[in-house]
């Protein structure tokens, strides 16, 4: 007679979820110690068969003294804010005026969404070419209307460098945006407007009262989703200014790189990472934080 | 049936263990030799036949010697070899930049080639450039293509700006003078043309132009003893020069080496400085443009000497190797003047050994050649840092900064001052 063994359901629950936490430990969190580890000790690949030396903490004393971190954060924070204000913006002009009715809705949303099928490398050097100084599209059109006198080299001019990756990055990401706040609106039960309407609210009222109300979980998640996105945005900025000029469009994402990959400094590149990872952690819970006090 | 299973998890236990003993064979020397070639250049169109001839005749005059190159883009080649090289696998031959030579060295990567080309092959190769070559009086880099920052013109556009197409400027004075006539020229398009082109573009070999021009005005970047000293006359003067050439719009913002070859094929350029082997890339572009180019030596400036760094696609050895002798012997094969000659037909370069250039009587009198064959001269010896490339990225920054940044020379060389001390000492 076969025995039975008897184990309670929240014991079986987590015997199944076993190799799911097995597989996300092994592919997500490990590396993300090892990093950490790594940040410690110097790890070279210049110097042949160098063995992990503690260092206590130069790494981050290194990143640090020498101002590129904070440099880094600065542009970081710039551009993430840059970026995800303007999508925002655009997003939800963009929804309010499909969701009107006033465009032809189906070929707008399937044009709206090519940017966001295309690959951001792609993208990137898509905008390279139209904010080249010598052959660029935007300088032609710009001199061509008179509106400039001599060409601008963008990318390569210190005060506008980091502005014309953010265009790039809005162009690419304007569509998850206005598609997440173009759905969240038409979720919205049309009696609400109507009720609205009868009780004397003008546009304005019910966009406030109503529409904003009732798209503030999308909104939510849409936002920290950009902010994600565009804090650890690498393939732009490495494809069209590689961090220059004069180090203003240095992200964290292009510091780390350039430590770890370009000088094979893996001891100071994952400083800069574990640096990073626990700035996001803490905005990324600060900001929930915000959210959920709004609501109530 | 067990018994069977078991027969087979020997056998595939063992097959890979076969197969390192066929490696170890040959590492010991008993079995035919195959020497791995790790190279950029063996991925340039233009190049591929060059490099598949020069294969097939070094495995013709050396039986048992097999060559596998192993073909990566130029900016990934050093991340791969030394990656290569700490997974066990270093590449036996390695193609190199000049900005990454000082790398391998100090960590130890590469072999020294002086007792493996032998004296006869190490003091053919110019005084000036061995010196460059040479750590603590060891050669662990034979060049294989050189060059210095020469200047090229376009004779055309000398003629239509009113200039002598025969006479180049020969001081940083003079060919600002000549850029201001050619700045005053339009394209066919009414697109404005530039006099003078100096790469600033954030890439090291920008940092080698721009330390070349340090050169050219007395200045460098460390002291004779050694010591990190920016904060100079010929620095400053060099700077204030670049920054006068951007706000009068001889030079264009932030550009690299590609983007000023661009601008030279299409006639937006007059004159700019660049590696001899540019101007293949130029050519692409605009093959028309041949009869019209002229090259000139490194400018000197305020009565300074001219200087330049060295630019060299160099071939090292891999510490690591185990048939160094082998490897040693197809670098003397690839270097010998007959060799260089067919690779010279592709592509113009300076022979860094003085034997190739007496066995190459067409090369002396090649009018794109002729006017810089004295180029040893104007080398001067650059530090052997393992953070050179890092240094050349400075002097870039440094470069931008006073140009498209609009800082002073004094301010952008103290703060050039304060991070190559950080790096170098």
């Amino acid at each position: 007679m076969a025995r039975t063994i008897k184990i309670s359901s929240s014991v079986f629950g987590s015997l199944l979820m076993l190799p799911a936490a097995g597989i996300v430990g092994g592919f997500i969190f490990l590396p993300v110690i090892q990093s950490v580890y790594y940040s410690f000790f110097t790890f070279k690949l210049t110097r042949k068969k160098l063995p992990l030396i503690w260092n206590n903490f130069d790494n981050y004393r290194q990143v640090w003294e020498t101002g590129r971190l904070q440099n880094a954060f600065s542009i970081t924070f710039q551009f993430m804010l840059m970026v995800v204000a303007a999508v925002f913006i655009l997003g939800l002009i963009l929804a309010l005026l499909l969701n009107r009715g006033r465009t032809n809705e189906r070929l707008t949303r399937s044009l709206g969404l090519l940017p966001w099928g295309t690959p951001t490398v792609i993208t990137a050097l898509l905008w390279s070419w139209m904010f080249q100084g010598e052959y660029g599209f935007i300088n032609f059109l710009l001199l061509r209307l008179g509106l400039i006198a001599k060409p601008i080299s963008y990318l390569v001019n210190p005060s506008t460098a980091l502005a014309a990756v953010a265009v790039a990055a809005v162009w690419r990401q304007l569509p998850f945006m206005f598609i997440m706040l173009l759905a969240g609106m038409q979720g919205i039960p049309g009696e609400m407007y109507e009720a609205a309407y009868i009780d004397g609210a003008n546009r304005l009222q019910t966009f406030v009262h109503i529409t904003l109300p009732f798209l503030r979980n999308v909104i939510r998640a849409s936002i920290l989703v950009t902010i994600i996105t565009n804090f650890k945005q690498f393939p732009l900025f490495w494809t069209m200014t590689g961090g220059g000029p004069m180090n203003k469009t240095e992200t964290l994402a292009i510091l780390t790189y350039k430590n770890a990959f370009v000088n094979l400094d893996f001891g100071v590149g994952a400083a800069v990472a574990a640096a990073w990872m626990v700035v996001l952690v803490i905005f990324s819970l600060v900001y929930s934080r915000m959210v959920r006090e709004a609501e109530y | 049936m067990k018994k069977l299973s078991m027969i087979l998890l020997m056998i595939l236990i063992a097959l890979p263990l076969s197969v390192f003993a066929g490696a170890e064979k040959e590492a010991d020397g008993a079995g035919p030799v195959t020497l791995t070639f790790a190279s950029w250049s063996i991925q340039e169109k233009g190049a591929q036949d060059y490099f598949t001839e020069l294969k097939n005749d070094f495995e013709a005059a050396n039986p048992g010697v097999t060559i596998e190159y192993a073909g990566y883009p130029y900016g990934e080649l050093k991340k791969q070899v030394l990656i290569m090289a700490n997974a066990g696998q270093a590449p036996d031959i390695i193609q190199c930049a000049r900005s990454w030579y000082p790398s391998f060295v100090a960590g130890g990567y590469v072999a020294e080639l002086d007792s493996l080309l032998g004296p006869e092959y190490i003091n053919d190769v110019y005084p000036e450039i061995l010196e460059d070559m040479q750590v603590d009086g060891k050669t662990y880099g034979i060049p294989w293509k050189a060059s210095p920052f020469v200047l090229f013109y376009n004779k055309d556009l000398f003629v239509e700006a009113g200039l002598d197409p025969e006479k180049a400027p020969e001081t940083y004075e003079e060919a600002l003078e000549y850029a201001e006539a050619l700045s005053s020229l339009k394209d066919a398009d009414g697109n404005a043309v530039y006099g003078l082109g100096q790469t600033t573009g954030a890439v090291p070999v920008s940092g080698g132009a721009v330390l070349s021009m340090f050169f050219s005005y007395g200045g460098g970047i460390v002291d004779d003893a050694g010591n990190v000293d920016v904060v100079n006359e010929g620095n400053r003067t060099a700077l204030e020069t670049l920054k006068a050439m951007h706000e009068k719009g001889y030079n264009p913002d932030g550009a690299k080496l590609k983007d000023l070859r661009n601008l030279f094929a299409i006639g937006r350029l007059g004159m700019y400085f660049d590696q001899l082997w540019g101007m293949t890339g130029a050519y692409a572009i605009n093959p028309d443009l041949r009869s019209a180019v002229g090259v000139t030596t490194p400018l000197s400036g305020n009565g300074q000497p001219a200087g330049s760094t060295l630019e060299a696609h160099l071939i090292l050895v891999s510490e690591d190797s185990a048939h160094k002798e082998e490897a040693a012997k197809f670098i003397t094969f690839a270097t010998s003047p007959a060799q260089m000659e067919k690779y010279y037909a592709i592509t113009p370069f300076l022979l860094p050994r003085q034997s190739q250039v007496a066995a190459a009587p067409d090369y002396t009198s090649d009018p794109g050649i002729a006017p810089v064959l004295n180029y040893p001269e104007t080398i001067r010896s650059v530090e052997k840092h393992p953070e050179m490339e890092n240094v050349f990225l400075a002097l870039t920054t440094a470069a931008q900064a006073v140009t498209v940044g609009g800082m002073s020379a004094d301010k952008a060389l103290a703060d050039l001052e304060k991070e190559l001390k950080s790096m170098l000492n």
